[in-house]
């Protein structure tokens, strides 16, 4: 028979495990309350503060009530809301404000604190004030393994100052693969300083020859991240790419950069290459540049094995004969392979061409 | 008789392990969870700021399988086309509907055939037609032959043109910003390859034009259970898993996957209830076995909501095709158990899946006929007897209630004490009766697996009470 010990041991177990259900209950209770009211009082800070930094957005600062300390966190996250909407003299406006406030030796504590909450929060003000001065707390923050926090160091870094954010970044830009390319392609374009995408399109021409794996992925990386930045900065480095190049990975990347006639000859040096994703690429740059001269050789793409050339390949078509249904619809008739003709088709119909 | 006295003996201590070992393993789980859901919060700061346009979010294909759903079709396509994400197409599959649902959507956005070639990936039954609409440009209907939910899926995947694809039940709220929540685990982790989010229930809700506009509870008991049922399934079972990269489903009401990897696993069984979990737990397999590097995350945010059964008939036969689904889920890739190369996945949430919640019905009936028969034979005295009917109801509360504090840590969805008094209230009162029936449907839909019932469109007929016509 099952023991009576082990039986008053369950009992206890579950008296002690209500317990626990009704802590549990309190701290809900608790969590509640507190909600409620961190909500009203935030209500009222929103009430005070939201004229005050509408006016001084609008150049019309005017006295300042203090700023408790319980508000510092309502003040931070409405500066930055604000600071995120914004552009240009009203950013510098909202800086003016925080400094007079003086929560910049908050912004610090909360950096140094380990909660990631505060990290973020500080990380965040701090790339809106461009404050320099805690530029290598922030550096060892962009080596932390934990991807977020360190893709938002690195965010305020390049906003206090990105000349010298990439100058210290470069290496785990390319190379820290839990940092997203999309993301990084963001920031760099939020920067949106010529210099930066000039020194990353210097890089892109060093690493042009690379033929290890290595260097390839840093390259390619790179290309991803130069698809932001404005064409005249990086279409030399693509050009001494095309050069020396053989990786189909990169050929198909700086493909896309192409957008001047005088690069259909690379283009077409690529008609018949081996993998499909290159061919894409030239389908999609012969319907940017590429002319109604170009449709024989564009044909050919059409009849691809690969559904995405041929879809491709017909979007550039009709782009190129700049949508003439008669045109087209010749064309269609003379094409002998099915496939052909079900691409011309559907992208004719998609288009409203038929 | 001394005999049968000592296998039962033996018999309760093998059940006592089993209840230390369901328990502790739902108290870890749970641990976990917290963890998880500590770190979601402490990211909510970015919640406060305005999000940026940001077009390097790839597109997106929502499918969206219809079987018979005339009378909601055109409204829940109208809302899915009022998604804030910047690029994303949505196909709707008329998986041979005996209904007016193909006639609606066609009057409702001005379809015309369209002359799609595609790339048929993925097996299924003939297609008749792709239809485009003319008001929508990213509208697009298939209007196949019937072969099931997972067939149509299948279909869709196969005219979709995007890398991610959505599959979305027909009769799914969605949360405006669900897109944008759902594709960011893709966007921060390029290993990424399929995503879930939190499923709700929406009955005793408010919605207008396709979406919620105010949370509530409903009136009718068997929802209000089902409620804190869905906030432990969500907000522990699968935020707990996440960190191992070990979750095994993810709702087949919303959950967002890359299809390069779908396809390559060869899409959606066709001959599976469970089509949703046996995908998850197959992508597992596959790439633990072709050693390639993947995570299958969990987003806790709540993206959709769903009307829950609100009958004990219908109840009954939602959980007996889950159960049915999750035994041919797990043994159509027993491969995953115990894999060198499996992790987290094949060592502890594929035999914790299979112990506890596939076979676990029948452990579990077993052991309570036990206490009953032990109890009349003297073999469980009476103090036992209730001392472990009291541990068991105590540790039911608390999984529940844990939950319930996970939900008022992250999201508090449910505005009024009132309402969180009742939630509480139907966490005791699963233990009585609720959480026993479903265990008996759990053990039917063991038996129709094992047995062998044709499988079929998984509808559930729904009222649709909380909706109302936008005004």
């Amino acid at each position: 028979m099952l023991s009576e010990h082990l039986a008053q041991l369950v009992v206890w177990l579950s008296i002690a495990l209500s317990v626990l259900i009704l802590l549990l209950l309190v701290q809900i209770a608790l969590l509640r309350i507190g909600l409620v009211r961190r909500t009203a009082r935030e209500q009222r800070f929103l009430k005070v503060w939201q004229p005050i930094l509408a006016a001084a957005v609008a150049g019309e600062p005017g006295d300042l009530p203090p700023l408790a300390d319980d508000e510092k966190i309502f003040f931070m996250k409405l500066w930055n809301h604000l600071h995120e909407s914004l552009r240009g003299k009203a950013r510098r406006q909202l800086n003016v404000i925080a400094l007079r406030c003086g929560i910049l030796q908050d912004v610090y504590a909360l950096l140094g604190r380990k909660d990631l909450r505060s990290r973020l929060l500080a990380l965040i003000t701090l790339g809106h004030l461009g404050d320099r001065s805690s530029w290598n707390n922030i550096l060892k923050l962009t080596r932390h393994r934990d991807p977020l926090l360190s893709l938002v160091a690195a965010r305020t870094l390049f906003q206090i100052h990105p000349e010298s954010a990439l100058t210290d970044l470069m290496q785990p830009l390319l190379e820290r693969e839990d940092w997203p390319t999309a993301q990084l392609a963001l920031l760099l374009q939020e920067a949106g300083q010529e210099n930066i995408f000039a020194m990353l399109a210097k890089t892109a021409s060093q690493l042009a020859g690379s033929t290890d794996p290595a260097g390839l992925a840093r390259l390619n990386r790179l290309l991803r991240l130069l698809e932001v930045a404005p064409y005249q900065l990086v279409i030399a480095a693509i050009r001494a790419i095309f050069a020396v190049t053989a990786d189909a990975e990169i050929i198909a990347q700086c493909l896309k950069f192409l957008r001047e006639p005088n690069d259909l000859p690379t283009v077409m040096r690529h008609l018949d290459h081996p993998d499909w994703v290159v061919r894409l690429q030239v389908a999609q740059a012969l319907g940017r540049i590429g002319t109604a001269r170009d449709t024989t050789q564009l044909a050919k793409l059409l009849s691809d094995p690969v559904w995405w050339v041929r879809y491709r390949a017909a979007q550039a078509m009709v782009s190129l004969m700049r949508g003439n249904s008669p045109a087209l619809a010749e064309l269609r008739t003379r094409l002998t392979d099915r496939y052909a003709q079900d691409a011309l088709e559907m992208v004719l119909t998609e288009r409203g061409g038929r | 008789m001394s005999h049968y006295i000592d296998a039962m003996l033996s018999l309760q201590w093998l059940f006592l392990i089993y209840f230390a070992a369901v328990n502790g393993g739902y108290l870890t789980l749970n641990v976990l969870a917290f963890l998880n859901m500590r770190r979601h919060i402490d990211t909510q700061v970015f919640d406060d700021l305005p999000q940026a346009y940001n077009n390097f979010k790839p597109p997106i294909s929502l499918l969206v399988p219809a079987y018979n759903e005339a009378p909601t079709i055109a409204a829940s396509v109208r809302s899915m086309l009022q998604l804030t994400y910047h690029e994303f197409e949505i196909i709707v599959i008329n998986d041979g509907s005996r209904d007016e649902t193909m006639a609606e959507l066609r009057s409702e956005f001005d379809l015309i055939p369209f002359p799609e070639a595609y790339w048929r990936k993925l097996p299924t039954q003939p297609v008749h037609g792709i239809w485009r609409s003319t008001r929508y440009p990213n509208l697009r209907v298939i209007d196949k032959e019937n072969g099931g939910k997972a067939d149509a899926l299948n279909a869709g995947i196969n005219a979709s043109r995007y890398p991610l694809f959505c599959a979305v039940d027909a009769d799914s709220v969605l949360q405006r910003n669900s897109l944008q929540l759902i594709v960011q685990p893709f966007i921060e982790d390029a290993r990424t390859i399929a995503a879930g989010g939190t499923v709700r229930v929406v009955n005793g809700c408010q919605v207008s034009g396709g979406f919620l506009t105010a949370v509530g509870l409903p009136h009718k008991l068997l929802p209000m259970l089902q409620i804190v049922e869905y906030l432990r399934a969500f907000l522990f079972g699968r935020l707990g898993w996440t960190p191992l990269n070990a979750m095994l489903i993810i709702s087949g009401a919303f959950g967002l996957f890359r299809k390069a990897s779908v396809i390559e696993a060869g899409g959606y069984r066709t001959d599976t209830v469970g089509e949703d979990m046996e995908l998850v737990v197959r992508l597992h397999r596959l790439h633990r076995k072709r050693g390639i590097p993947y995570r299958i995350v969990f987003v806790p945010n709540p993206v959709c909501w769903t009307e829950v059964p609100e009958t004990l008939r219908i109840l009954k036969s939602q959980r007996v095709r889950w159960q049915r689904g999750l035994s041919e889920s797990l043994t159509t890739n027993l491969g995953l158990l115990f894999n060198p190369r499996g992790g987290w996945v094949s060592w502890f949430a594929f035999p914790f899946t299979l112990v506890f919640e596939w076979i676990g019905p029948v452990i579990e009936v077993f052991g309570y006929a036990f206490m009953i028969v032990g109890f009349w034979l003297g073999v469980v005295s009476l103090p036992a007897f209730l001392a472990f009917t009291l541990l068991a109801i105590v540790l039911g509360i608390l999984v529940s209630v844990s939950a319930l504090m996970l939900e008022e840590m992250s999201f508090h969805l449910y505005p009024k004490p009132r309402q969180l008094a009742l939630l509480f209230l139907m966490s005791i009162v699963e233990n009585f009766g609720y959480r026993q029936i479903t265990l008996l449907w759990r053990l039917s839909g063991l038996l129709h697996w094992l047995f062998g019932t044709k499988a079929k469109w998984g509808s559930m007929p729904r009222s649709a009470s909380w909706h109302q016509p936008k005004s």
